[in-house]
């Protein structure tokens, strides 16, 4: 559905974007992490066929953005981060004249504003004034003119940002459901949201894509313990009769209080460790008062890859 | 076409959206008629003829005064507000081509200033409603009238909305257009100022006021027409040019 060849963009001579390549096969919802001015926005800008790049080949659903960019922008929905609206125009007049810039038919206007309303809860404010509305609404409708024109293609640059814990579950459920019909690039700041819906991670940092993978590979590949456990034995027994099991790379001590002692584990990726743990506990006859996977949130994996 | 025409409505509707269009088509309906109704009682000794109303309320000073702001006033969003809001953004990720958006945008300035001077218009009608048939309009001249403020609005209108492509401050896009609708409107002044036969038929022939009197006298000369609409063009032109190389450095 996307395909980027090494993409650069530099304005005014600092580069945004630095000779990025990636893939967005169709029907998949792909999160793209980031740091603030890592080159999100500017890499979304150039796929919605708004900004031009420097260098490079994007396509989208085959079709190259500077050559064919018409046919491009009809297949994509673009919702640029903040939303700009016309604050003047009331939400159903802004979704039907939007619905018809998109080229959607005469006849069929009245049924896909109908549908997007629905889909996007906006039934109760369609004859509002956009300048009126709360912050969250305006998203909504900003979701709804993205798709609008049923693209084939989303893209959303922060969706969530700026909304409340609700109104955010609400939109990733849509975002959710959205994904069984569209191809779906979102980039957002909210990690636990892409570890919900996102079948990919694309991480960039300073104009360089850093990793792209599912969220579990993503998490897996930044070293953390595959092991937490808590037992009742002596700190330095303990870890060395731990650090014997096979497969077990290092043990950490993560602390000791009354006598229990907490540790990490340590493995490589192939290897599982939780058997062979349990059996020398066991064999040790110490107390178990916590065995976990610990495993590296998206968050830690996203900190380590975008560290300077 | 048809995303031109979607792009038009809105602009045109925009306009109506907003308070001001109405307060300004308010202002000036009573300026022009109040004028007219000042100049007909002032002048009851002479006879007024039927010629004389299109010129009356086509050439003074209330008429030029209104010229000279409307435009600037008008186009002073029609860019620089989507460059602040950042619906710009939007309106070109959707399938337009930059060329429709400055057409559109430039029509629907252009038709919403030819209704401000809809009340010239009126003002024939009326009198001769009330002067009792013994008025009636001579239309080839009240069409030529509306020739040259159709012409004269497509320039000024074109060098506001290339204005306003420049900056998203809406008030310095207004400045802008201000100083050259001046330009442009005094350019017959040097004229006077300058006495030399060569320079003055020159200026003359752009000179917005002589041809708004020539105009709306019935002479009908294709210079000055092929000179507003060349211009207009240009200013347009640029217009593109400018939005286009504004996505380059966005």
């Amino acid at each position: 559905m996307i395909d980027v060849e090494n993409l650069s963009k530099s304005y005014s001579g600092v580069q945004a974007v630095k000779d990025i390549s990636f893939q967005v096969e169709p029907g998949e919802i792909v999160g793209f992490l980031g740091p603030n001015g890592a080159g999100k926005s500017t890499t979304m800008r150039i796929l919605a066929g708004y900004l031009p790049p420097t260098d490079g080949r994007v396509s989208v659903a085959g079709y190259d953005v500077i050559d064919d960019s018409i046919e491009v922008r009809k297949r994509i929905g673009y919702m640029p981060e903040n939303v700009p609206l016309y604050n003047e125009m009331r939400v159903g007049e802004y979704l039907s004249y939007r619905a018809r810039l998109k080229h959607v038919p005469g006849a069929k206007v009245r049924d896909r504003v109908e549908e997007v309303t629905q889909l996007c809860g906006l039934e109760d404010v369609s004859r509002k004034i956009i300048g009126t509305l709360s912050k969250g609404y305006r998203q909504r409708v900003g979701l709804a003119d993205s798709m609008v024109h049923e693209p084939d293609l989303l893209i959303l640059d922060e969706p969530t940002i700026g909304l409340d814990p609700k109104q955010i579950r609400s939109v990733r459920e849509l975002i959710k459901s959205l994904g069984k019909k569209h191809t779906i690039l979102l980039s957002t700041h909210i990690l636990p949201e892409v570890e919900m819906t996102c079948s990919r991670v694309l991480i960039i940092h300073k104009g360089r894509i850093e990793a792209s993978d599912t969220p579990d590979n993503v998490m897996r590949a930044v070293r953390s313990g595959a092991l937490r456990v808590e037992v009742k034995a002596p700190e330095k027994t303990a870890a060395d009769r731990l650090g014997e099991v096979a497969g077990v790379e290092d043990v950490t001590v993560l602390g000791e209080k009354d006598g229990w002692c907490r540790l990490e584990l340590f493995a490589d990726r192939d290897h599982d460790i939780r058997d062979g743990v349990f059996e020398l506990i066991k064999k040790e006859n110490w107390a178990l008062r916590e065995m976990a996977p610990g495993r590296a949130t998206l968050e830690e994996a996203f900190v380590e890859l975008t560290q300077d | 076409m048809t995303t031109f025409w979607t792009l038009y409505r809105r602009e045109l509707g925009s306009y109506f959206l907003s308070p001001i269009a109405y307060i300004v088509l308010f202002i000036s309906a009573l300026m022009l008629g109040l004028y007219l109704s000042f100049e007909l009682s002032a002048n009851m000794e002479f006879k007024h003829n039927s010629r004389a109303i299109i010129q009356m309320t086509s050439m003074n000073v209330v008429a030029i005064f209104l010229l000279f702001f409307q435009p600037a006033l008008i186009t002073m969003r029609t860019f620089s507000e989507e460059y602040k809001l950042g619906t710009i953004e939007s309106l070109l990720t959707a399938p337009v081509r930059e060329w429709e958006v400055v057409a559109a945008k430039f029509a629907g300035a252009w038709t919403f200033f030819m209704i401000l001077w809809l009340p010239m218009l009126t003002n024939v009608v009326v009198v001769w409603a009330f002067s009792g048939n013994h008025m009636p309009p001579v239309w080839p001249l009240v069409g030529s009238t509306f020739l040259v403020y159709a012409l004269l609005g497509a320039v000024f209108c074109s060098l506001g909305v290339l204005t306003s492509a420049m900056t998203r401050n809406q008030i310095l896009a207004a400045l802008t257009c201000f100083f050259l609708t001046f330009m442009l409107l005094f350019i017959g002044l040097v004229s006077v100022l300058y006495y030399d036969p060569l320079l003055r038929d020159i200026m003359g022939a752009f000179s917005p006021l002589l041809q708004i009197y020539n105009f709306s006298n019935g002479i009908v000369d294709t210079r000055p027409i092929v000179f507003y609409l060349s211009t207009t063009v240009l200013a347009l032109f640029l217009a593109l040019r400018l939005l286009q190389a504004r996505r380059h450095r966005a």
